[in-house]
């Protein structure tokens, strides 16, 4: 609080977010930002939420082929401490060897919001999940973090994944 | 919070040495946002917390490594007045590998190596990738999700001389 604060709010198909600042004991309005949101923002809210349902299932599954199909051709994957993985080719041999290394125990997906930009879906989110290793003894892999996913919309209308980056919550995961 | 990561900033490489797709954009645009990146870079040179914020909106989402979100121009001044008090950041260079323009956004993503001199031990040579969305705002572009990836634990490596 103290000498600023945000007020967010929403009207039909424009949200809003004013700053205001208090000078000389008066609150004051400093800026008014309004983003006008596409009418069909809520349809690609679901689908990508339905394709995030399918991601968990398809990993749980060890469906590389399904994860990978999440992308397009020229998409590119960025996790942390490894080589991006860029292009379909790539994606796809990045999950095979991952779900052929480490089942998936349990994990949440949760989208926090999702900003529509021309043919661009920008979801930003967070993860939690646990990894079993499907070989050796090594104990099972706890983790959470975010990411932020770019979704560009494709000729049928349907969307894929174009770039996507994520991190860990946890000092020295994964 | 984790190693000063949140400092790390951009180069203002001339555009024409990333990939830059303008759908919706200019040109205008492209210079505009390097322009923005290269203050930010140099709020963070300079240990100048308000230049480095200049360009962060004020619904801004830092993504750091080892930290849950920070919301907000408050939550980045703190950040920055943390990282900035602890460490100083003789040296930052990064690498954009694309800008994609789409209207009022643009996503910018590309690679980072930065110095950072602590007030006390060894330096740290940090290396990683960004993303990093900008929002066009009512005085300019602004840096609205920013996420970083290390590529490697950042190591306590050489001594200083």
């Amino acid at each position: 609080m103290g000498n600023d604060f945000i007020h967010r709010y929403q009207i039909d198909y424009a949200s809003f977010l004013e700053v205001w600042t208090k000078e000389r004991g008066n609150w004051r309005v400093a800026t008014v930002q309004a983003t006008l949101l596409d009418p069909d923002s809520a349809a690609v809210q679901q689908a990508i939420t339905a394709a995030n349902a399918r991601f968990v299932d398809a990993f749980k599954r060890g469906d590389a082929a399904t994860l990978a199909a999440n992308y397009t051709d020229d998409a590119v994957f960025m996790a942390p401490n490894m080589t991006a993985w860029e292009g379909h080719a790539a994606i796809s041999q990045g999950f095979t060897g991952f779900v052929s290394q480490f089942g998936l125990v349990d994990a949440r997906v949760a989208t926090k919001d999702v900003i529509l930009a021309g043919d661009y879906a920008i979801e930003r989110g967070t993860y939690a999940w646990t990894l079993h290793p499907k070989t050796g003894t090594g104990a099972d892999i706890v983790d959470n973090g975010k990411y932020l996913t770019v979704w560009g919309r494709q000729a049928d209308g349907s969307w894929k994944i174009i770039r996507d980056i994520n991190n860990s919550d946890r000092p020295g995961a994964m | 919070m984790n190693r000063a990561l949140a400092s790390a900033a951009f180069l203002a490489v001339a555009i024409s040495a990333c990939y830059a797709r303008n759908v919706g954009g200019t040109s205008a645009d492209s210079t505009a946002i390097v322009a923005a990146a290269a203050q930010y870079r140099q709020g963070w040179l300079n240990g100048d917390t308000a230049m480095a914020l200049s360009v962060i909106s004020d619904d801004v989402q830092l993504m750091l490594p080892g930290a849950p979100d920070v919301h907000g121009q408050a939550g980045a001044r703190k950040v920055f007045v943390e990282e900035m008090t602890q460490y100083h950041i003789p040296a930052l260079t990064v690498h954009r590998q694309e800008l994609l323009l789409q209207g009022d956004h643009a996503i910018d993503i590309g690679t980072y190596e930065e110095t950072m001199v602590p007030r006390k031990g060894a330096t740290i040579y940090a290396t990683g990738r960004y993303l990093v969305v900008w929002r066009r705002e009512p005085g300019g572009w602004r840096m609205w999700r920013y996420m970083l990836n290390e590529f490697a634990p950042a190591a306590p490596t050489r001594a200083t001389s």
